[in-house]
C-alpha cells in the first residue's frame, strides 16, 4: 500500500516495511518485561524474548531488510543484566549487518546504560515523507510529513470475536503502530470515517474501515 | 480511643458454673425471652469441649446459642491474666455482617459484666480495631475469612491464637461451596495446629447436604454433631397474576408490564424490598420505578455488587431505620443482615433455586416465629410454572445442596505464601496439616510439590523462572518470605474475591458511585449518557480505570442501562426437577390455572415434558433449521451439552452449527437440514467419550483463558493495584490474565494453574460429571422427539435468545476476515445510502 507516497507493507507480525529503504519499523518490545516481573515474584515463564526475537529474524530474512527502527520501548524497566539480555546478544550476533536505530521510549531510561549496540536517534527525526517518534505528537501541530509512531499499543475489536487484536491504527497524517511485544496490554481503538486499522491476528493483517457508529 | 500498650487486668469472672448460668439467664428474663431448647444444647455440647454445627434460620438465636457457651466458659473461669489474649474468633462472611454482629456481642459482653475486649476485623475496621486484632488484645473478634489469613501472615499475632479456645463460623452455607470456605477450611487447619483444644461449630442455613457441610467445617470430627434449630418458619408464596386481558409473554426477562401492580402493592406497604436477578434488571426495575413515583424520592433506593460500598451502607441503613419505602437489589442483600422494618419482599422473574427464594423470603418480617413471605412478579408465562414448583419443593423440603470445592491450588499457593510470611513453615509439617482438610484431602505428593515449586522457583522447570524470587527455603528447611515488598504485595492479595476488569464510575469533584465493566464504558464516548446507581449520567472523560461522569442536565433523554456479563445463575436441579413433574401432572394452584391455555397449547402441538423422558422438537424457521432439546437441567449444564452435541453434529456431517441456551434446554441451529432420527439423536447423546469431545470444541480453550483471571488473581499471578496511587513500579508490573495465560500456555504448558483452570471449566462451568451422569440415565430412557409446525410455548424463548456460541474448526484468521468482510459491507452500504 501507499503511505504519504511511500510503498510500505504492514506486516501481520506486527511490523511496518518501509520497501524503498529496505527498513523494518517496529515498537513496544518492551524487552526484559517477564524478568521484572519474576524479579518481583510473579511466575513467569522465560521464552517471551526469544519468541520475539525468533519472529524478528524472520521479519528480515522475509523482507531481506537491511535496517531495522524501533520507535521507542525497547526495554520495559531498568533490569539490563536479566536472561534477555544474553538472548539480545546472541540474536545481534547473528544478525551483524543490521543497521539498529532506536526513538528512545518513555521505558528506555536505562537504554544507555545497557550497552546494546543500538543507534540512538532523535524523538522525532524525518526521513524522506515520513517522521518517526515513539508517542503521538499533538494534533494540532500542523506537519508536512506523515507520522510513524507506536507508544499507544493499539488493539481492535472485530464483531463477533471475542478477542481483541493488536493493530496498525492509520489516521490522518499519521500511523501508530501496534505493540511488537506479545506481552503488553493495548488501548481499545475504534477508528471514525476516514481511518483505518489493519489487525495482526496470529500473522495475518485483516483490514477495516473506519464506520459510522460504533459497532465496534 | 486510644489502646494502652500497659497490661490490662483481664479476668474471668471467677464464678461458679451454676452462678454462670444464672447470670446468663437473668439476661435472657431481662430480654424478656427463655432460651430455647437448641441453644441449650449447644451450650452443654460446648462447655463438654465438642465441636458441631447448628443449623436454624437467620433470625432464630443462632448468635445467641453459639456465643453462649464460651460466654459461660468466661463467666466461670477463675484465670487472672496480665493481658487480653484472642479467645473466640467469630467468622462471617460479610463485611455487613461484621458491624452487626459486633455490636450485638459487644452489648451482650458488657450486660454480662464480662471484662472482654470485642473487636471487628475486617475490610472496613477502624484502625483502633486492626490494631487491637494485630496485637491480639481483644477476646473475641469478628473476622472475615480473608482478615483471618492476613491475621495469620503476621508471625506474632499468629502466635496470640495458641489461646483460642473457639471459633464460630457464621454463615457456613455461604462458604461451604466457593474458594473463600477453601481459604476458611485451611486457616481453620491451622488454627487446630496452634490451638489444638479448639472447638469450632459452624452455624448453617438449612441444605441439601448438612452432614457433608459438619465434615467439610470439621474433618478431623468423624463424630462432629448436627443440631437443628428451630424448625423452618412457615412459607408463603404468592404470585401477582396478570390482570385478566393481559397475556404474559412467551420469553423476555425485565417483566416491566407488571410494574403498576408492583407499584400498588409498594405503596401499600410500609417498606419494601424488590429482588431481581441481574444487576441491569435492578437498575432497569429502579429506574421504572422513579419515573412513576409520587411519595419522596429519597425513600427509593437500589443496592447491588456493583455500587460503591458508601451507597450499599446508606441503603442499608435506610432499610433498617424504617427510612425508605422500597429498595430494589440483587442478591447482595440476600444474606443474613436483619431489617424488621421490611413489610414485604417481591421475586422478579425466575427463582432460580429453592434455598435462594427461602432466603429472600425471609428477608420480610425478620424476627423469630414468623414466617417467611414472597411475592412472584412474573416477566415470562414460563415463570409462573417455576413460582409452582418452588411452593411444592419447599413443601417437600427439598433444598439445593451447595459442594465443596477439592484441590483448588490455587488457593493452597496462596496461603502457603501467607504462612511462610507469617513465620515460616516446614514443608512435611504443612503437608500433612492441609491433607487435614476436606479441600486438600486427597492432595498427592506430586501436586504438593508442584505448588512448592511454583512459590519457591516459579514452576517446575527451574531453568524457565530465571532470577524468580518469592518464597525462599532456608538452610534450616523453612520456607519464607524475606523480600519486603513481595510481603506488601501479598498481603495486599490476599482473599479469594475477584474485582478487576472493572472501571470505577466516579462523579466529577465528588464520590465514587460504584463500578462497571470495562466492555461496558469503552462502548460509550464522552459526552454518551447512560444509566447506573440509578442514576442519569453523563460520561465526561476515562482516566485509567476510573470513568468521569457527571450527572446528566436533562433527565427525559434515555441513556443505556449499565450492563454487566455473565452473571446468570442457572436453575436448580431441584427446581428444575419440580417443574418437570408439574408439567407432567399440574397441580390446583393459581400459578398453572393462569398457565393452562399455554400447557394445552404446548400439548397439542408437541408435547408436554415428562420425568424419565427426553422431549426434542424438530422444526425450522427462516433463521435455519432447529433442534430444541429439554433436560431442565440449568443453563450452565445445558451450554457443556450443546457444545458437545453441536461439536459431535458438525463431525458426523458437515454443517456449522450455534446453539442458545436457557434453563429449561437449548437450541441448535444450522443452515443446512438436520437429519433428526431417533438413531441419529442416540448416537449424538452417547455418554462415551464425553471428556475429549468437550475438550475438542473450541468454547474450552477460551472459557478456561475467562477462567483464568480469578486464578491468577489468586495465586499471586496478577499484581494487585492501589486505586489512585499507582507507584511507577507496580504499573510496570501490570498484565492481563488473559495475556498472563497465553504465555504460559505457550511457554508452560503444563502449568499446573492452567490445568486448574481447565478443570473449573469442566467441573463447574459445563458441569461435566452432571452432563455424563444426565446422557446415561437418558440412554435407558425414551426420546420423545416432536416435530411441530411452528415456534412452540417452550421453544420459542430459546429462540428469542442471544446466541451463547458457534462451534467451528475455523481459526482465528477465517473469523476475523469474515467479521471484517461483514463491516466492510454494511460500510460500503452506508456509503452509498449518503
Amino acid at each position: 500500500m501507499l503511505l504519504a507516497g511511500e510503498s510500505v507493507q504492514l506486516l501481520g507480525d506486527r511490523a511496518l516495511h518501509w520497501v524503498a529503504r529496505r527498513r523494518l519499523l517496529i515498537a513496544d518490545l518492551h524487552l526484559g518485561k517477564e524478568d521484572s516481573f519474576r524479579r518481583a515474584g510473579v511466575a513467569l515463564p522465560s521464552g517471551v524474548t526469544e519468541g520475539y526475537l525468533q519472529r524478528l529474524s524472520q521479519l528480515i530474512a522475509q523482507t531481506q531488510a537491511e535496517s531495522l527502527w524501533v520507535l521507542g520501548d525497547l526495554l520495559h524497566g531498568p533490569i539490563i543484566d536479566g536472561r534477555w539480555r544474553e538472548q539480545w546478544q546472541h540474536w545481534r550476533a547473528r544478525h551483524r549487518q543490521l543497521e539498529l536505530a532506536v526513538v528512545p521510549g518513555n521505558h528506555d531510561r536505562a537504554l544507555a546504560a545497557a550497552g546494546l549496540e543500538v543507534l540512538t536517534l532523535a524523538d522525532g527525526i524525518r526521513d524522506g515523507s515520513f517522521e518517526f517518534r515513539h508517542a503521538p505528537a499533538s494534533a494540532s501541530a500542523a506537519r508536512a510529513s506523515h507520522l510513524i509512531c507506536g507508544h499507544l499499543h493499539p488493539v481492535a475489536r472485530f464483531p463477533g470475536v471475542a478477542r481483541r487484536w493488536p493493530s496498525f491504527w492509520l489516521r490522518s497524517g499519521m500511523t501508530v503502530l501496534p505493540a511488537f511485544s506479545e506481552f503488553t496490554g493495548g488501548f481499545l481503538v475504534a477508528p471514525v470515517p476516514g481511518e483505518a486499522i489493519v489487525a495482526c491476528v496470529e500473522g495475518a493483517a485483516v483490514r477495516r474501515h473506519g464506520i459510522v457508529g460504533r459497532s465496534g | 480511643m486510644k489502646v494502652k500498650a500497659a497490661p490490662r487486668a483481664a479476668t474471668g469472672a471467677g464464678l461458679t458454673r451454676a452462678q454462670a448460668h444464672a447470670r446468663l439467664q437473668a439476661w435472657f428474663t431481662a430480654q424478656g425471652w427463655r432460651p430455647l431448647r437448641f441453644q441449650k444444647e449447644v451450650w452443654r455440647r460446648y462447655l463438654a469441649g465438642e465441636s458441631g454445627l447448628l443449623h436454624t434460620p437467620t433470625g432464630s438465636g443462632k448468635t445467641l446459642a453459639a456465643i453462649g457457651g464460651p460466654l459461660l466458659e468466661a463467666l466461670s473461669s477463675a484465670a487472672v491474666r496480665d493481658v487480653a489474649r484472642p479467645t473466640v474468633l467469630w467468622v462471617t462472611p460479610l463485611r455487613a455482617l461484621a458491624s452487626d454482629t459486633t455490636r450485638a456481642l459487644k452489648a451482650l459482653v458488657a450486660a454480662l459484666s464480662l471484662d472482654w475486649q470485642v473487636a471487628m476485623r475486617t475490610g472496613d475496621a477502624s484502625a483502633r480495631d486492626k490494631r487491637l486484632a494485630r496485637s491480639g488484645r481483644a477476646e473475641l473478634l469478628v473476622i472475615t475469612p480473608e482478615s483471618l489469613a492476613l491475621l495469620l501472615s503476621y508471625a506474632d499475632t499468629a502466635a496470640h491464637f495458641r489461646h483460642l479456645q473457639c471459633v464460630v463460623v457464621d454463615e457456613w452455607h455461604e462458604l461451604l461451596g466457593n474458594k473463600r470456605g477453601v481459604l476458611l477450611q485451611l486457616c481453620l487447619a491451622r488454627l487446630r495446629a496452634l490451638a489444638p483444644v479448639l472447638r469450632c461449630w459452624g452455624l448453617s442455613a438449612t441444605l441439601g447436604n448438612l452432614p457433608e457441610a459438619a465434615q467439610v467445617l470439621l474433618p478431623h470430627r468423624r463424630d462432629a454433631v448436627v443440631v437443628a434449630g428451630v424448625p423452618p418458619r412457615g412459607f408463603t408464596l404468592t404470585t401477582l397474576l396478570p390482570q385478566e386481558q393481559q397475556r404474559l409473554p412467551w420469553a423476555g426477562q425485565v417483566g416491566l408490564s407488571q410494574l403498576p401492580q408492583v407499584y400498588r402493592q409498594v405503596m401499600a406497604a410500609r417498606s419494601s424490598l424488590i429482588f431481581t436477578n441481574t444487576r441491569a434488571q435492578a437498575e432497569l426495575w429502579h429506574r421504572a420505578l422513579a419515573a412513576i413515583w409520587l411519595d419522596d424520592p429519597e425513600a427509593l433506593a437500589l443496592h447491588h455488587g456493583s455500587l460503591s460500598p458508601a451507597l450499599r451502607a446508606a441503603a442499608e441503613a435506610g432499610l433498617r431505620e424504617g427510612r425508605l419505602r422500597c429498595v430494589v437489589a440483587t442478591s447482595s442483600l440476600d444474606l443474613g443482615v436483619d431489617f424488621p422494618a421490611v413489610e414485604q419482599v417481591f421475586q422478579i422473574g425466575s427463582p432460580k433455586g429453592v434455598a435462594r427464594l427461602l432466603q429472600r423470603a425471609g428477608r420480610a418480617r425478620h424476627r423469630p416465629g414468623q414466617s417467611g413471605a414472597v411475592i412472584c412478579v412474573p416477566t415470562q408465562a414460563l415463570d409462573l410454572i417455576e413460582y409452582a414448583a418452588a411452593r411444592a419443593a419447599v413443601a417437600r423440603g427439598e433444598i439445593e445442596p451447595r459442594t465443596p470445592r477439592r484441590l483448588s491450588v490455587d488457593v493452597l499457593a496462596q496461603h502457603c505464601v501467607t504462612l511462610a510470611l507469617g513465620g515460616g513453615f516446614d514443608a512435611d509439617r504443612l503437608y500433612a496439616e492441609v491433607r487435614g482438610t476436606h479441600a486438600y484431602a486427597a492432595l498427592d505428593r506430586e501436586t504438593w510439590q508442584a505448588v512448592l515449586d511454583f512459590i519457591v522457583q516459579g514452576g517446575r522447570a527451574l531453568f524457565s523462572y530465571p532470577d524468580f524470587r518469592r518464597v525462599v527455603c532456608d538452610a534450616d528447611g523453612q520456607y519464607r518470605v524475606s523480600d519486603r515488598r513481595i510481603a506488601f504485595r501479598h498481603r495486599l492479595s490476599i482473599g479469594t474475591i475477584t474485582a478487576d476488569g472493572s472501571v470505577a464510575v466516579k462523579v466529577l469533584r465528588g464520590g465514587t458511585l460504584g463500578s462497571v465493566e470495562e466492555s461496558f464504558i469503552g462502548r460509550l464516548r464522552p459526552g454518551d449518557q447512560f444509566h447506573f446507581a440509578g442514576r442519569q449520567l453523563q460520561l465526561v472523560r476515562i482516566e485509567g480505570m476510573t470513568a468521569y461522569v457527571r450527572k446528566a442536565a436533562t433527565a427525559t433523554a434515555k441513556g443505556v442501562v449499565a450492563t454487566w456479563p455473565g452473571g446468570y445463575l442457572p436453575l436448580s436441579n431441584q427446581l428444575g426437577r419440580e417443574v418437570v413433574r408439574l408439567f407432567a401432572a399440574p397441580q390446583d394452584v393459581p400459578e398453572l390455572k393462569a398457565l393452562a391455555p399455554l400447557l394445552a397449547l404446548q400439548a397439542q402441538v408437541s408435547a408436554l415434558p415428562q420425568p424419565q423422558q427426553l422431549l426434542i422438537e424438530a422444526l425450522a424457521t427462516r433463521r435455519g433449521h432447529h433442534l430444541f432439546v429439554y433436560p431442565f437441567a440449568g443453563r450452565a449444564l445445558h451450554e457443556g451439552l450443546a457444545a458437545l452435541l453441536s461439536l459431535r453434529w458438525s463431525r458426523l456431517s458437515p454443517n456449522s452449527l450455534s446453539f442458545a441456551v436457557n434453563d429449561y434446554g437449548f437450541m441448535l441451529t444450522a443452515p443446512l437440514p438436520l437429519q433428526a432420527s431417533e438413531q441419529r439423536l442416540r448416537e449424538l447423546l452417547s455418554p462415551e467419550h464425553v471428556l475429549d469431545d468437550l475438550r475438542g470444541t473450541t468454547n474450552l480453550a477460551e472459557l478456561a483463558r475467562r477462567q483464568f483471571r480469578e486464578i491468577a488473581r489468586i495465586a499471586g499471578l496478577l499484581v494487585p493495584s492501589l486505586p489512585g496511587r499507582e507507584s511507577h513500579s507496580v504499573r510496570q508490573l501490570q498484565a492481563s490474565s488473559g495475556l498472563i495465560y497465553d504465555v504460559l500456555r505457550r511457554y508452560d504448558a503444563g502449568h499446573l494453574l492452567l490445568a486448574q483452570a481447565e478443570r473449573e471449566v469442566l467441573d463447574d462451568q459445563l458441569q461435566m460429571t452432571r452432563i455424563r451422569q444426565l446422557l446415561r440415565d437418558h440412554a435407558q430412557q425414551p426420546l420423545l422427539l416432536r416435530q411441530p409446525a411452528a415456534l412452540t410455548p417452550l421453544s420459542f424463548p430459546l429462540w428469542a435468545e442471544n446466541l451463547r456460541g458457534h462451534v467451528s474448526s475455523e481459526t482465528w484468521q477465517t473469523r476475523v476476515h469474515r467479521a471484517a468482510a461483514q463491516l466492510e459491507q454494511r460500510y460500503s452500504g452506508v456509503r452509498r445510502g449518503r
